[in-house]
């Protein structure tokens, strides 16, 4: 362990979003079975893939909590290997592109998200990255080629995947929810905007702290739909006159 | 040295030259029915051909050097192994996939010829292995020709055939007699380029054959068609229309319909002897009510479909009252 300080700050953090996460995951799960119109049986797609975001990143922060409480060291950052945590995050990304795609109506932009992802997949394993699982790792290689110390440089590449692909997608999240006027989205991109700065600013504990506090504080609220950022268009009566 | 200067005026100035200028030969009935507004499609194919051909034209540039030095400037290299020599007929075999993804309207897969390049440009910039590059490029190269040929065949349409040719030609078939010449027969010196020459100059001059029409004419006609035509009052043509098995006019056409706001498609058959008989003229053209059950899309249009059955344009509905 290199800094205690560090490491029990980020792991009692990282804890403390444990039970928001649980909650939300709870009452999204709720609203989405809610959504289901009982005519035609079709529930809200929009819903399931907020769920499924947040269940996402409720994996991504199960694996470094595990992870840390067993090992006693902290979890291998993603320059170093690819983890459960990464793969959650790369999936997290590629379903907020999956429902920016469904809004929107652009359903190239989800097979291209997927497929990208796809890539990074593929790319990794026949690249010779290391795959971790706990105390499970695996390299793939091909050939005689002497791939030690490129992963390195790989990582660039899955970096700037989760945090510019992050990025982008909390300010299409902002974007789309200020259009639409969907409370939903536009929360959701509050909800996943304090991960990218404390991601951004990884060496400064105190904002780490700040931004995952404000997670667990404001998780609950937005899943019981009671935070509200657009007022409800007034329903206007126009009257019709009859036919003659 | 006589021999020698007249090869390279042939091999450096020649070659290029002459596929060039039968690469705009080729496009200039293309460019023709651009204009007439004929249909959307035109567009898409000059600018294919043209990037096509300044791709070749720029493997040219890269043979011709290689033919005339032995080897090719170290300068080209970026990272560990990317360089034109790979870039350039990357390039070339993405923009043919590109392009058969759009004939076929796979616009879920549109966006996998440039994620594809991103990742072999990658590998070739961090390692210097060509392992990946080949084993993906290869198949595709070839997937991309035969894709034209066989809905050139099928559709009986010439330039879809030649479009097929072309690919093939173009870089397919002088990639399989360079390969075992180069890497099995360790042979051949810096000639083994001349085939990718002599075989660019076949394919643009089956571009010809197919953008002029002389394969629909002399290659995919239907004989007895002709024949029956030829031989038949009008009264006549009527009753060998009557003739043909009922099955097959009840069946009807299928055609694949996009909704205009979301773009969904989806498959819809049409009973053929209804919309030949709505529109009766050659210039007829029928307007239907689509996706009232709903079972595309959200949304309800109207599609424009003429008598070969092709649609000529949607327009959407905005409220049904």
């Amino acid at each position: 362990m290199e800094d205690p300080i560090r490491f029990y700050t980020s792991l009692i953090t990282n804890i403390a979003t444990l039970p928001t996460l649980v909650v939300m995951l709870y009452q999204l799960a709720k609203k989405y079975r809610a959504s289901k119109d009982p005519e035609t049986g079709k529930a809200d797609t929009v819903r399931l893939l907020v769920l499924l975001q947040i269940a996402f990143w409720f994996e991504s922060i199960m694996y470094p909590i595990l992870n840390n409480i067993i090992f006693q060291h902290e979890t291998r950052n993603i320059f170093q290997s690819l983890n459960v945590s990464s793969l959650s995050i790369a999936f997290m990304i590629t379903t907020g592109i999956t429902l920016l795609a469904y809004v929107h109506h652009k359903e190239s932009w989800m097979f291209a998200g997927w497929f990208f992802y796809g890539g990074i997949l593929l790319y990794s394993i026949f690249t010779g990255v290391v795959f971790t699982f706990f105390t499970f790792e695996n390299r793939f290689m091909l050939g005689d080629l002497d791939y030690s110390g490129n992963a390195d440089t790989f990582f660039a590449l899955q970096f700037g995947f989760t945090l510019v692909g992050q990025t982008s997608v909390v300010l299409f999240f902002f974007l789309t929810g200020r259009k639409y006027k969907d409370d939903k989205i536009f929360g959701l991109a509050l909800f996943f905007l304090m991960p990218v700065i404390a991601g951004m600013m990884a060496s400064n504990l105190i904002v780490y702290v700040i931004c995952y506090g404000f997670v667990a504080v404001y998780g609950i609220p937005y899943a019981m739909g009671k935070i509200r950022f657009f007022k409800p268009a007034p329903v206007k009566l126009v009257e019709v006159e009859a036919c003659t | 040295m006589l021999a020698q200067i007249a090869g390279m005026w042939i091999v450096g100035i020649f070659a290029p030259v002459i596929y060039l200028v039968l690469a705009i030969v080729a496009n200039v009935p293309i460019s023709r029915k651009r204009k007439q507004g004929i249909q959307s499609l035109n567009l898409s194919f000059t600018v294919w051909l043209t990037f096509t051909v300044t791709m070749t034209m720029l493997r040219f540039v890269e043979y011709i050097q290689v033919i005339n030095n032995g080897v090719l400037p170290g300068s080209y290299y970026i990272g560990e192994a990317l360089s034109t020599w790979y870039i350039v007929p990357m390039l070339s075999v993405m923009a043919q996939l590109q392009f058969v993804l759009y004939i076929m309207r796979k616009y879920k897969f549109y966006s996998v010829p440039a994620i594809l390049t991103f990742f072999l440009s990658l590998g070739l910039f961090q390692y210097d292995s060509t392992i990946a590059y080949n084993v993906v490029m290869i198949p595709l190269c070839y997937t991309a020709s035969f894709l034209f040929l066989w809905k050139g065949v099928k559709n009986r349409d010439g330039l879809t055939f030649s479009l097929g040719m072309f690919s093939l030609f173009d870089y397919g078939i002088p990639y399989f007699i360079y390969s075992p010449v180069k890497y099995m027969g360790n042979m051949g010196g810096a000639m083994v380029y001349a085939p990718f020459l002599i075989c660019a100059l076949i394919s643009v001059a089956f571009l010809n054959l197919g953008t002029w029409g002389w394969l629909d004419k002399h290659v995919f006609y239907d004989k007895e068609r002709e024949r029956r035509i030829k031989n038949a009052w009008v009264s006549r043509l009527i009753e060998i229309e009557k003739k043909k098995p009922e099955a097959r006019k009840a069946a009807g056409r299928c055609i694949v319909v996009e909704c205009p706001i979301c773009h969904r498609q989806a498959r819809k058959q049409f009973p053929q002897e209804v919309v030949l008989e709505r529109a009766r003229n050659e210039k007829g053209i029928v307007k239907m009510l689509l996706n009232q059950e709903k079972e595309v899309c959200e949304h309800q249009f109207v599609a424009y479909v003429d008598r070969s059955f092709s649609i000529r344009g949607y327009e959407p509905i905005d409220m049904m009252v």
